[in-house]
């Protein structure tokens, strides 16, 4: 059979099947949409300025941020919790120096070979992450897995978050401000979730580590809708970014990019293995800012 | 008509949305079906798609674009639906398969492409019906799977291979599983 006659066939097949769809559904958007609000629109946000905060008091928060990065680094390396991450590396200087040759993570598509890639989903930034055997990537949503997806690296922005995750609703909520702190705030105090919060430092840029875990992963789980914010793709697609699920962690990186709020959140299953765990640390440890 | 139901939908009217959601479900039914070979899951995804719709309205930056962006938040919908099922569904579940009126392709074609889509992942079941069923070159494959147009192609040369192989298989009876 020739490509003609393939793709002949392939057109004739497609055509069977239904074309009509079944009234209920209609109907049941119909009635869905009564009870459902409409996201706001994000283009409103004032620009993101720190206008308290001046050059003294950046240089000695960045200096505090590294004190607390070592700190906690040693901490999450030597516990031996399934689920930890070490937090990136501190750098001396704002914004690393990344290669412009290095191969682009979104040219890729499933299983990732292991080395340095950089990234570009947070438009304009430009991060660079070191993968080890065993990483692949996902296209939708656009993110980095282990090959059993027990470990799930995702990077972009949150402006609005689901405050109860566990209801049935999926109901966001504007985060109060375009600060790290807005957002490390809202994330720890969500209901059902434990999370203790530090400061770090990435490439030189302050931010904050948020480490989220289920409160009472055995009688308090939610079997709800389990979705903590929405991930907004290129063509406007939305997913939702899920709870880690019972005994998982997730480990949230915001950072402030010359005001700009990124996140790098990483998610652990509760199946992780140590080699997935080991995995992710070397991921988190890798990562790297670019200036803007 | 449509660009002005759009509009008038994202600033919140929701008698305009019915309009566009009753215009929308039967070619939105259509391609969930097709890329999910199952009537119960193909209406979940066009639900949950056209919800998806009404919710974030109000960010789609160019109402210009909004068969693009409905038809991505309907794949992100089919592969949301598509993994759920995965994880739920028993072995040997049955698809629905498609009917059986039309003479063309054979039974024999039929049961074997229905084989080898069966074993495809959700990504590449998407590109091979947004070619195959709604026509798009790659470029506009590239824009609603928000990928490049390399991976697009590379997508859509492993999805034909697969498909090319279980057509050429020797004949035997179909295995209907729910998605292998």
């Amino acid at each position: 059979m020739n490509d003609r006659d393939f793709d002949q066939l392939l057109d004739a097949w497609m055509d069977l099947g239904p074309t009509v769809a079944p009234a209920r559904v209609a109907e049941a958007v119909r009635l869905e949409a009564r009870s459902t609000r409409q996201t706001a629109s994000l283009r409103g946000w004032p620009p993101r300025r720190f206008p308290e905060m001046n050059t003294t008091v950046r240089l000695a928060l960045a200096a505090a941020a590294v004190v607390a990065a070592a700190v906690l680094g040693y901490t999450y390396l030597a516990g031996p919790r399934v689920g930890d991450a070490t937090i990136p590396q501190p750098s001396s200087q704002p914004g690393a120096s990344i290669r412009a040759d290095l191969p682009l993570l979104t040219e890729q598509d499933g299983s990732l070979d292991p080395g340095t890639y950089a990234v570009t989903e947070i438009e304009p930034m430009r991060l660079a992450i070191t993968v080890p055997r065993g990483w692949s990537r996902n296209v939708a949503p656009d993110t980095v897995w282990t090959e059993d997806s027990t470990v799930t690296i995702w990077f972009g922005r949150v402006d609005e978050l689901n405050t109860d995750p566990c209801a049935a609703s999926t109901e966001m909520t504007a985060l109060s401000g375009p600060t790290v702190d807005d957002f490390a705030d809202a994330l720890a105090a969500l209901s059902s979730l434990d999370a203790q919060v530090s400061s770090i430092s990435v490439s030189g840029y302050p931010g904050a580590a948020v480490e989220l875990s289920v409160a009472d992963p055995v009688d308090g789980w939610c079997e709800g809708a389990g979705s903590l914010w929405e991930i907004e793709d290129v063509g406007g697609g939305t997913v939702d970014m899920g709870l880690p699920g019972p005994f998982g962690t997730m480990r949230v990186t915001i950072v402030d990019v010359n005001d700009d709020r990124i996140v790098i959140a990483a998610t652990v299953r509760g199946a992780a293995t140590m080699a997935d765990t080991a995995g992710l640390r070397e991921v988190l440890d890798s990562l790297e800012i670019g200036a803007p | 008509m449509e660009r002005q139901l759009v509009a008038r939908a994202q600033q919140g009217e929701r008698e305009a949305f019915d309009l566009l959601a009753y215009e929308l479900v039967d070619r939105l039914y259509s391609i969930a079906y097709r890329i999910l070979r199952n009537g119960p899951s193909a209406e979940d995804a066009t639900q949950q798609a056209l919800i998806d719709v009404w919710r974030h309205l109000p960010s789609l930056r160019d109402p210009d674009k909004f068969d693009a962006w409905t038809y991505r938040l309907l794949v992100h919908a089919a592969y949301a639906e598509y993994r759920h099922r995965r994880r739920q569904a028993p072995p040997g579940a049955m698809t629905d398969g498609a009917t059986d009126t039309d003479p063309y392709p054979s039974v024999h074609d039929r049961d074997q492409l229905e084989r080898g889509f069966a074993r495809l992942t959700a990504e590449h079941r998407a590109v091979l019906v947004l070619q195959h069923y709604l026509d798009m070159t790659h470029d506009e494959m590239a824009e609603v799977l928000g990928i490049p147009v390399g991976t697009v192609r590379s997508r859509l040369h492993g999805a034909r291979g697969a498909m090319r192989a279980a057509l050429e298989a020797d004949a035997r009876p179909a295995v209907k599983e729910w998605p292998a």
